[in-house]
């Protein structure tokens, strides 16, 4: 389709035109020059399509690594939250609050024994840092038997406390 | 040389169009200098003429070929090259002027007082230039860039279509209506150029 020529337009058109031609702004050689070298310059810099995009999908692709990454990884506790506990450690841990206390050996406090009188040969000594045969420091437990001597003493004083007892 | 190195052209100054842009989008700098040298003037003076300001105008026309080459790869080979490259330049040009008159509102709301010109503002523009300028900026968007690709950039309607994503009638429209904006805004400044000392008795 072919529009059909305005004179008016036309002539209107060639006066605005001659008007801008003689206000514009052209520039100069080294303007010209400068503006060169910075297309150049911009060029450089920018460099090709090609490895724009070498870039961009480099990124991408790390990026969507890392969030398949952390999608597909393996669960680990987490080490703030309590595990579950077993039942029966559920069930020692109840037994002290129920029974009342009974005072150990363990509990009584022990004297020291000055360095120098240790026996170093002796490896009891050297592991414990006592004397071995400076008392019951230890209460063992009953699934260890205390020795003969220690009944012989305990059957003497029950005898003595019976006679004692005694009318 | 080098992995990945662009394969420069030999002589850039005897390839055609078509062949430069290749040789840019991979990666050839001096192709693109080559490329865009015949039209540094029309980025120029479009830039010029539309922000009315030497300072604004450098940083739009810096921009404008920078993105001229990051877009390059949408330049459609057969169109207009110029008509890509202008329409680029009078966007970026209308950008940048909007921004700054954005920043000068800002400014004066701050402290009120008239800003006094730069040099490169007092070197941009005689009253006739400025005159243009205002009346440019008071047009719609569209209507704006069809007159400065037509006027300044010497495009035809179908270099302006193309430019401007439009249809080649809309784009005569467009600019005749610009054309007849500009007459009455600029009636004394065409009456001077005429030569004519009193405009009421011409009839």
């Amino acid at each position: 389709m072919t529009t059909p020529p305005d004179p008016e337009h036309d002539a209107l058109e060639s006066e605005l035109a001659d008007l801008f031609e003689r206000t514009a702004k052209a520039p100069s050689e080294f303007e010209h020059t400068r503006l060169l070298g910075r297309a150049e310059n911009i060029a450089k810099r920018q460099g090709s399509r090609k490895s724009r995009l070498q870039l961009a999908w480099g990124g991408a692709l790390a990026a969507a690594a890392a969030v398949v990454f952390l999608a597909l990884a393996p669960e680990k506790p987490k080490p703030h939250l309590p595990t579950p506990a077993p039942v029966a450690s559920l069930a020692a841990r109840e037994t002290p609050r129920t029974e009342p206390s009974t005072p150990t050996a363990s509990a009584t406090p022990t004297t020291e024994t000055p360095p120098g009188d240790l026996d170093e040969d002796d490896p009891v000594a050297t592991v414990f840092g006592t004397d071995p045969d400076d008392g019951d420091s230890f209460d063992l437990g009953p699934l260890f038997a205390p020795s003969d001597q220690d009944r012989r003493q305990t059957w003497l004083e029950s005898t003595e406390e019976v006679s004692h007892g005694a009318p | 040389m080098t992995q990945g190195a662009p394969a420069a052209l030999d002589d850039p100054a005897t390839h055609t169009e078509a062949e430069l842009v290749a040789a840019v989008i991979d990666g050839d700098s001096q192709a693109f200098a080559m490329l865009i040298k015949p039209h540094l003037g029309l980025i120029y003076r479009v830039t010029t003429r539309a922000t009315g300001n030497l300072a604004l105008a450098e940083d739009a026309m810096q921009e404008t070929l920078a993105i001229v080459h990051r877009r390059l790869f949408r330049y459609r080979p057969g169109t207009s090259f110029k008509g890509f490259v202008a329409a680029i330049a009078v966007k970026r040009a209308r950008t940048l002027l909007r921004s700054e008159a954005r920043r000068r509102r800002r400014e004066e709301l701050a402290s009120p007082g008239e800003t006094p010109p730069t040099p490169a503002d007092l070197a941009a523009a005689n009253e006739t230039a400025r005159a243009i300028a205002r009346a440019l900026n008071a047009m719609p968007r569209k209507r704006q860039e069809v007159l400065l690709l037509r006027l300044d950039g010497g495009l035809g309607y179908d270099e302006i279509a193309q430019a401007t994503d439009t249809t080649e009638g809309s784009a005569r429209v467009l600019v005749h209506l610009g054309l007849r904006e500009l007459k009455a805004t600029l009636a004394p400044h065409l009456e001077t150029e005429r030569g004519d000392p009193d405009p009421g008795e011409r009839r």
